[in-house]
């Protein structure tokens, strides 16, 4: 288990880390979410030693993390760099090498790496002839070789086309199933959401949302979106758990709490006319992070159909 | 892992990277070609330069008006044999002539004064050797009453013979001539080598801070496995490439040489390996350490003033010492770590040091060495994950690591 307690960190007048505290256990995926800024890169900066901390602790099962710790840790940096001027396959052995790994060992991881990353026939090229995106492969390859138990990736995704964001996304969950601890940095929620068991959303500095995505999302406000053969006085249908967020003649769209009950409203409107649509959609990722972070300034409250439907769960 | 075992992985890759560099197989094969042709080139000329010898030309002068017999004599003596003269009417064809370059020098008032162009360089004489002094000894004798026969006979005496009597640290000019080439040739070659390799060091530690590969391996390496890493591996292929070109030469001069071989060759051979040895270990950790404040090469050159401007004082400092070998500036340089890696071999090559002083500047050096290198590695740590703007020495030395 990686637990990060209550980092600091501050850069002349920039608080970069601020109490900055969560955890990601052994065999999972976690999203680390966060408006830039928010801290991410200094935190997993700190996790690799890479940055010093001002105060706090990060530990890896229970013991401070060293140098032994980072050496089974599987690092992206933001900031990719590879030597220009090496092949790949060497490239790979070498980072294998100095991680602890035989020369026949990292021989072979790497072949199976390129393998997967369908790089083989660039085993032996130099590193700055390659595509950019092949680099980034090559980065990812660099992270994996050593087969580490906990895997810090900074936005492992961005510059990645669909395809390789599926292989990318394929090989970060074979890592968690072995049984790695797995955290990466993300723009991309709705990727988070399908990919990570467990987030956790960092702005200035602090976690303020964290723990598994399903439960999150149940706890969060659900919308309920009702449709009605006549028109409806939807305004006397609201209650406090089920606040009316839009409403037209014949339809409207509620938010309702975790405990609020459904029914009541479908009742109310039943007493007049009958139901011709229901749907009841609990929060995006995106929106809860959007709520999390305090800026819905981004993309105000819209329509119910902004975010329902296809993946609305009852 | 070791730290042992780390730091000859990273040793290990460096060698790799730069020996197998067309640059680098390409300079090291064309410097020893070159030195080689160089070591070959006394033996080719010297069977040669007697046959040249046999017959001097002889030297056109020219003449305005009468000239007194006794200054013939002497132009004679002096240049060998006879001049041929030509005849000028005044001193603007003289000038016409001296400017044409068909005369070498244009005699007038009858040997009384001498007409020459003048020298292109500093070393150069506007006349030959002794022409001048000749021929006024050959018109002092005649005002004295030496019969005019006489003359070339007197003046064509050949010089007295000086027998070189060995005391102390002379020793004779041949060998002197021959130690000093070596010495010379020595600490150039030094020189060249230390600077080519600082380069290196250079722009391999900004090469892994600027394209920030340093942030994947200082998680699994510890800062100073990383430069130490570096400098061994550098200092590896330094000592190797200085051997490389070397040998050819030593190898030419052993087969042309012959008696004609400078003395004491295999010595100083030796004695510029270990200094390139102990001067790379003295230079090489504060140059990582220098670089690492640095992102770009192109800011390099401030951050490592002060580096280079050590070693080219410290190079120039042999200049003097190969002059005066055995004088109060060498016995004092020896005993500097930054002059001794020059020179102590220019020493060892000129003159018979004693070991202890080559013994005790060599511990002197390796002594500051590691210091100068611990130091460095501070530097480094402090520095090397610190991209963008050049680091503030103060900054580095206060490691807060960014």
């Amino acid at each position: 288990m990686l637990e990060l307690d209550r980092l600091h960190r501050r850069f002349g007048d920039v608080l970069a880390l601020d109490g900055l505290s969560f955890s990601v256990a052994r065999g999972e995926l976690c999203g680390f979410l966060g408006p830039n800024g928010a801290g991410k890169t200094t935190a997993m900066r700190a996790v690799l030693g890479v940055t010093r901390l001002d105060d706090g602790e990060v530990r890896w099962d229970g013991q401070p993390v060293d140098r032994a710790v980072r050496r089974r840790t599987g690092y992206l940096p933001e900031e990719r760099g590879l030597y220009p001027k090496m092949r790949v396959t060497e490239h790979l052995v070498y980072l294998g090498r100095l991680h602890g790994l035989t020369a026949a060992d990292a021989e072979q991881r790497s072949q199976r790496l390129l393998d997967e990353l369908g790089l083989s026939d660039r085993a032996g090229t130099e590193i700055e002839s390659l595509s950019l995106g092949n680099q980034q492969r090559v980065q990812l390859a660099a992270a994996l070789v050593h087969d580490p138990d906990l895997l810090v990736l900074d936005e492992p995704f961005s510059g990645l086309d669909p395809i390789a964001v599926d292989t990318m996304s394929a090989m970060l969950r074979e890592r968690a199933a072995a049984g790695a601890a797995v955290v990466f940095s993300s723009h991309q929620l709705d990727l988070v959401e399908d990919l990570c068991r467990t987030v956790a959303v960092a702005a200035a500095g602090r976690v303020v949302l964290s723990g598994e995505v399903d439960a999150l999302r149940a706890a969060g406000e659900r919308r309920l979106h009702v449709g009605a053969a006549m028109p409806v006085d939807w305004r006397s249908l609201a209650a406090d758990d089920a606040l009316l967020a839009h409403a037209s003649d014949h339809e409207a769209t509620f938010v309702l709490t975790p405990d609020a009950d459904p029914v009541g409203v479908l009742d109310g409107v039943r007493r007049t006319t009958s139901v011709t649509a229901v749907s009841l959609t609990r929060p995006r990722l995106s929106e809860l992070f959007r709520d999390a972070v305090g800026s819905h300034r981004l993309d105000p409250p819209s329509g119910p159909t902004a975010a329902s439907s296809e993946r609305g769960a009852p | 892992m070791t730290p042992a075992r780390t730091v000859l992985l990273v040793a290990g890759r460096e060698v790799r990277q730069r020996v197998r560099t067309r640059a680098f197989q390409v300079t090291t094969v064309l410097f020893a070609a070159v030195l080689a042709v160089i070591a070959a080139a006394p033996a080719v000329f010297a069977d040669r330069a007697p046959a040249e010898e046999v017959a001097p030309e002889p030297t056109s002068v020219g003449v305005v008006g009468e000239v007194d017999e006794s200054a013939l004599a002497g132009l004679t003596a002096a240049l060998g044999v006879p001049p041929e003269l030509e005849e000028l009417a005044d001193r603007d064809a003289a000038r016409a002539a001296l400017e044409r370059g068909s005369v070498a020098l244009v005699v007038v008032d009858g040997g009384a004064r001498l007409l020459a162009a003048g020298a292109a360089g500093p070393f150069g004489s506007p006349v030959p050797p002794g022409v001048s002094e000749t021929i006024a000894l050959a018109r002092s004798l005649e005002e004295v009453g030496a019969p005019p026969d006489a003359l070339t006979t007197v003046l064509g005496t050949p010089p007295v013979p000086v027998e070189v009597v060995i005391t102390g640290s002379g020793v004779d000019p041949v060998t002197a001539e021959g130690r000093f080439a070596v010495a010379y040739a020595g600490s150039l070659v030094l020189y060249f080598v230390l600077v080519f390799f600082a380069n290196l060091i250079v722009t391999g530690v900004i090469e892994e801070k600027g394209s920030r590969v340093v942030e994947l391996l200082l998680p699994a390496v510890a800062p100073r496995q990383l430069m130490g890493g570096k400098v061994l591996g550098l200092g590896t292929v330094g000592t190797l490439q200085a051997a490389a070109m070397l040998t050819p030469a030593l190898i030419v001069l052993q087969v042309t040489g012959g008696d004609r071989l400078p003395p004491r060759l295999g010595t100083s051979f030796a004695a510029v390996l270990i200094a390139f040895v102990l001067g790379y270990g003295l230079y090489a950790g504060v140059t990582a350490g220098l670089a690492a404040l640095v992102s770009r090469v192109e800011d390099s050159q401030v951050a490592l003033f002060p580096l280079y401007a050590i070693l080219v004082a410290a190079f120039a400092t042999s200049f003097p010492v190969l002059h005066a070998p055995d004088g109060t500036l060498a016995k004092v340089v020896t005993f500097v770590p930054f002059t001794a890696p020059f020179v102590v071999p220019a020493r060892i090559a000129l003159i018979d040091l004693p070991l202890w002083q080559a013994g005790v500047a060599a511990i002197g050096v390796v002594v500051t060495g590691v210091l100068l290198t611990l130091l460095a590695a501070r530097l480094y740590e402090g520095s090397i994950l610190r991209a963008g703007a050049r680091v503030r020495l103060r900054d580095a030395w206060r490691g807060a690591r960014e």
